[in-house]
């Protein structure tokens, strides 16, 4: 899937809210379901939405953590797997 | 959403609105015409119709106001040719179909509540073919807005040098309001965002996406969105910030943080507002491009506001959630399951001071009976 690069944008039915533990819900307005994300993947929601680079949230996580980036980075992977399979990602230009 | 007697006040006195539906309507009845007034409040705009030729109005408003409304009509002597009727257009099933159906159930902006499904129910349901359904169609516009002095009332009580209180900002750029901006202060030129044309939206969801190309260097706070509206026959009135003021206001969306525009960025807006639960959902995106690389980008809404946390709420619609009453659910349970069987308001009493549940004592016990009775009786 290669989430450095992010070639995804955000859905335009589902709207985001960072809560005020960091986490975050997308409510998918088609639905009315929302989803929950951790802080970790509200920033790579936040991240996708404005355009920019998956390789700088990868690389700080890496270091804070002391995790191979390369594990991160299939983290990433299987949670904008998730996100597409559930309509809330689209795969596209960014 | 109900409007206040001062707001109704407002409008039958604002004279370009009233101008505009009053030319408008005298050029859409016709003598003897049965026509539907929806939104009526205290009645104006029926009585109007009346005096221009109309054979019978029916007046509908779900606001208390209406009450007024039969008053006023006794007191003019015409109670026999204006039906009031207090509720909504959607329960409303005449006998006869309606020659005209004249509303005007905006607020800042045509998205009102559940104005644009009443509009369109009306005009499907109620309206007889070839009728006239006033308005016609109401054109939004919507300039990107330099307005620092709007913005910091906005951010400024949180922008601390003290405390760190960016949580704060974080949802109240997600809060619009009414304000209105003079013509100079628009970063670039209002377009137009979206269209409402009564005689044939299919649904209530509004959305459109604006862009600018920057012409000179400026900040942009936020948006501005306004309403002009044809009520029918070519008359109609705007809300244009360099229009003269009327009752109804604008729209200001503010931006997650200012942006800085230099001569030649491109700017791309998308606005939608969804129907959702009763209510509408307004989102709101930016991008700013400079060169061909996105520099700046935004996606607010209404839900960035928020205070709730749906996890809980999401978790409590389980299927295979098993809800614990609250006391105030138990004492409900309790008064309803007592009105059901016919005890009056008294003998509720009795029975919810004799479940000794929590707080549900004496004086207490008395007032949630009496306003539970204002609730659930019929009127």
């Amino acid at each position: 899937m290669s989430s450095p690069n992010n070639n995804f944008r955000t859905a335009s039915n589902v709207l985001f809210n960072e809560l005020s533990d960091g986490e975050a819900v997308l409510l998918d307005l088609d639905t009315e379901n929302y989803f929950g994300l951790n802080a970790i993947g509200s920033r790579t929601w936040s991240a996708i939405a404005k355009g920019e680079s998956l390789r700088p949230l990868i690389d700080e996580i890496s270091a804070a953590t002391g995790t191979d980036a390369a594990i991160i980075e299939a983290d990433i992977d299987e949670l904008l797997a998730t996100l597409l399979s559930k309509g809330l990602l689209e795969q596209g230009d960014s | 959403m109900s409007y206040t007697l001062q707001q109704f006040g407002g409008m039958v006195t604002d004279p370009i609105r009233m101008g505009a539906y009053t030319e408008a309507l005298k050029a859409a009845i016709k003598p003897g015409d049965i026509v539907l007034d929806i939104g009526t409040g205290p009645g104006t705009t029926a009585l109007l119709c009346l005096e221009l030729g109309a054979g019978h109005v029916f007046a509908i408003d779900p606001d208390p106001s209406v009450r007024l409304a039969k008053h006023i009509v006794e007191l003019n002597g015409v109670s026999d040719r204006i039906t009031v009727i207090e509720g909504v257009s959607q329960d409303f099933h005449p006998e006869k179909l309606m020659d005209v159906i004249v509303a005007d159930l905006r607020d800042r902006l045509p998205m009102n509540g559940p104005s644009l499904m009443s509009m369109m129910d009306a005009r499907d349901r109620l309206l007889e073919p070839g009728g006239v359904l006033l308005p016609t169609v109401d054109t939004m516009f919507v300039a990107p807005i330099e307005h620092p002095g709007v913005y910091e009332s906005i951010v400024g009580p949180w922008a601390h040098d003290r405390f760190d209180m960016s949580p704060v900002i974080a949802k109240v750029v997600n809060l619009h309001e009414m304000r209105r901006s003079a013509p100079h202060q628009q970063v670039a030129p209002a377009k137009q965002w979206a269209e409402i044309d009564y005689r044939t939206i299919t649904g209530p969801d509004v959305a459109g996406a604006v862009s600018w190309t920057i012409e000179a260097d400026r900040t942009m706070h936020g948006y501005e969105i306004w309403f002009a509206t044809e009520v029918g026959f070519g008359l109609g009135y705007s809300n244009a910030p360099d229009e003269p003021e009327l009752v109804y206001g604008s729209e200001f969306f503010p931006l997650s943080e200012p942006l800085t525009l230099r001569a030649g960025d491109e700017l791309h807006s998308e606005l939608d507002a969804r129907f959702l639960k009763g209510n509408y959902l307004w989102r709101w995106r930016t991008r700013q491009v400079r060169g061909g690389e996105t520099v700046a980008a935004f996606d607010q809404s209404d839900l960035g506001a928020s205070l709730d946390d749906p996890r809980q709420i999401l978790s409590m619609q389980r299927p295979d959630h098993r809800p614990t009453l609250t006391d105030e659910a138990l004492a409900e349970r309790i008064t309803l399951n007592a009105f059901a069987e016919g005890a009056s308001v008294a003998e509720a009493v009795a029975e919810l001071e004799a479940a000794a549940i929590g707080k549900y004592q004496g004086e207490v016990t008395v007032e949630f009976v009496k306003s539970m009775s204002l609730r659930v009786s019929k009127k």
